[in-house]
């Protein structure tokens, strides 16, 4: 039995890790998300804290661990300073801003050959990143998370999202909320990148584009963006998928599309809301009357 | 209390209120009654710094707010109960009360939230269900419930009768009354304009961003011409 589980695990470890260091990158987003931030900066961040990193071990030897801390510093600095203007934003116009962003990062990491290699990446980066430095970060995030929702600041937070203007009546500062969990996004986006760079061996700017940011905003969506575990399911399942795919490459782009839209459109709390549903006409079956579950409105 | 001094105030390059000035002394329950876009919530934004003053004073306790943020505002002791409720519906009706002590880190809230409970049987009776759910009565008690709870000097209410059955408007104005008995200083915005100086000392009323008529309540109950323009003649 456990040998089983052991060459279970050994066989699949790769995309275990990579089913982790996805999970770590969706609580960023959920967080971003928790205060209607639909971030396309994801990649922009990633990418400082992989190639920062990267610089820290293979340059000057310092330890995995301080270079991790730095990546994610790195991350969390770049959102502290475009956030002060981006925010402003709404809508729209802050999702193109972010993807901005994102594109600048990467079209300094495509020409600054010195440090990043340039078109051709950096190569033979040692693999530091352990399973268990993925599943002890992502246990801490899910903890912090946890707590913050319970908590005061997640009330205020939970206000900003339905309506920031009755927030702000009710004294909450608005701007500081949200630079901040943008703030906590760049981190954990740049911490994500500085393990992801560690994993794999090479990095390259492509890595850290668009797709990579859009695929951050997918998991959170798609697994719900109001529930705990939501960022988990959601990336687990979008890095499950395209391998159970495998047989069909076109195909299994078009599925993950055609996933998100239904997903957007008939379950709009996520994929994970389907739990509730089933509760509820389990509820009306047998004969209670089922608790409606709230609609956005008024 | 307050002191609103020549104000302007809008949206973009357009000023919605062309100078309006106006007074609510401490204590007291002042209205303000107008048509649609007269320049009624616009005001109460302002004086919340929800819109920017392009010019004129604001004066809370003789100290200027009108280049203040709005949760500095809130702090000093402004609360507003905004048009159409705006209750946060994916919250509990307790967790709404318990937003609305955003401010307060004291620890008499648990006190408070009994007290709004007093007040509004229905709420305590609801407090686990989500604010969304509710009818538009019981989401517009729980509206001012919330904004009791930063325990404002000056409370701010916009429309509360909007949208609302005739009885559970009756209801909400014998609590504004029971409110600005208790000693917390009461700014009115309504449409209904009858009931509304029912329950003030004073009114304003406001006309496409000008105050045309000011007054006490009877004076403006007896005018003739408020009686035509909002209340409906000879009615």
């Amino acid at each position: 039995m456990n040998a089983a589980v052991a060459q279970f695990i050994a066989s699949y470890s790769n995309i275990i890790d990579l089913c982790l260091l996805n999970s770590l990158i969706a609580y960023g987003l959920f967080l971003a998300l928790s205060a209607n931030m639909f971030s396309l900066a994801t990649g922009g961040f990633m990418a400082l804290g992989a190639y920062s990193s990267v610089y820290l071990t293979m340059e000057l030897g310092l330890p995995f661990a301080p270079a991790v801390l730095a990546g994610a510093i790195c991350g969390a600095a770049a959102a502290a300073l475009i956030g002060a203007p981006v925010l402003r934003l709404r809508g729209d116009y802050f999702m193109l801003a972010t993807f901005g962003f994102t594109e600048v990062v990467r079209v300094i990491a495509l020409n600054w050959d010195s440090f990043t290699g340039g078109a051709l990446g950096i190569v033979s980066i040692p693999r530091y990143t352990q399973t268990w430095h993925l599943v002890l970060a992502l246990i801490v995030m899910v903890y912090v998370v946890h707590t913050l929702r319970g908590s005061y600041f997640g009330r205020a937070i939970a206000a900003i999202k339905q309506d920031d203007v009755v927030a702000q009546t009710m004294g909450v500062n608005v701007f500081a909320y949200r630079l901040s969990l943008f703030v906590a996004s760049g981190f954990i986006c740049g911490m994500a990148g500085a393990f992801a760079a560690h994993l794999n061996y090479f990095i390259g700017p492509g890595d850290f584009g668009l797709v990579r940011s859009v695929d951050a905003l997918t998991y959170p969506i798609l697994g719900g963006v109001n529930a705990l575990a939501g960022p988990v399911v959601g990336a687990v399942f979008t890095t499950i998928l395209p391998e159970a795919l495998r047989f069909s490459n076109q195909l299994r782009e078009i599925l993950m599309g055609a996933l998100v839209v239904a997903v957007v459109l008939y379950l709009p709390d996520g994929a994970l809301s389907v739990l509730k549903l089933r509760r509820r006409s389990g509820k009306s079956g047998s004969g209670k009357v089922a608790t409606a579950t709230p609609r956005t409105k008024q | 209390m307050l002191e609103v001094r020549n104000l302007k105030a809008g949206y973009g390059a357009v000023d919605v209120l062309e100078g309006i000035s106006l007074s609510v002394p401490t204590g007291a329950c002042v209205c303000l009654i107008g048509a649609n876009g007269a320049g009624k919530t616009t005001t109460l934004s302002a004086i919340c710094g929800l819109v920017p003053a392009s010019s004129g004073e604001i004066v809370l306790e003789d100290k200027e707010i009108s280049r203040l943020a709005v949760d500095t505002i809130v702090r000093r002791g402004v609360s507003l109960v905004p048009e159409g409720r705006r209750v946060v519906a994916n919250m509990s009706v307790e967790d709404n009360l318990l937003v609305g002590a955003y401010t307060r880190r004291d620890d008499q809230v648990g006190a408070d939230i009994e007290a709004v409970y007093q007040r509004f049987g229905r709420l305590r009776e609801r407090r686990k269900q989500y604010a969304g759910s509710m009818s538009g009565g019981e989401q517009q008690m729980l509206a001012i419930g919330r904004a009791l709870m930063a325990r404002p000097k000056l409370l701010l209410l916009d429309e509360p009768s909007m949208g609302l059955a005739p009885q559970i408007v009756n209801d909400i104005f014998r609590t504004i009354r029971e409110i600005n008995e208790t000693g917390t200083t009461v700014l009115l915005v309504e449409q209904n304009a009858k009931k509304a100086l029912s329950v003030a000392t004073y009114g304003y009323v406001l006309e496409t961003g000008r105050i045309s008529f000011e007054g006490s309540a009877s004076d403006l109950l007896k005018s003739a011409q408020i009686a035509e323009a909002y209340l409906g003649a000879l009615s």
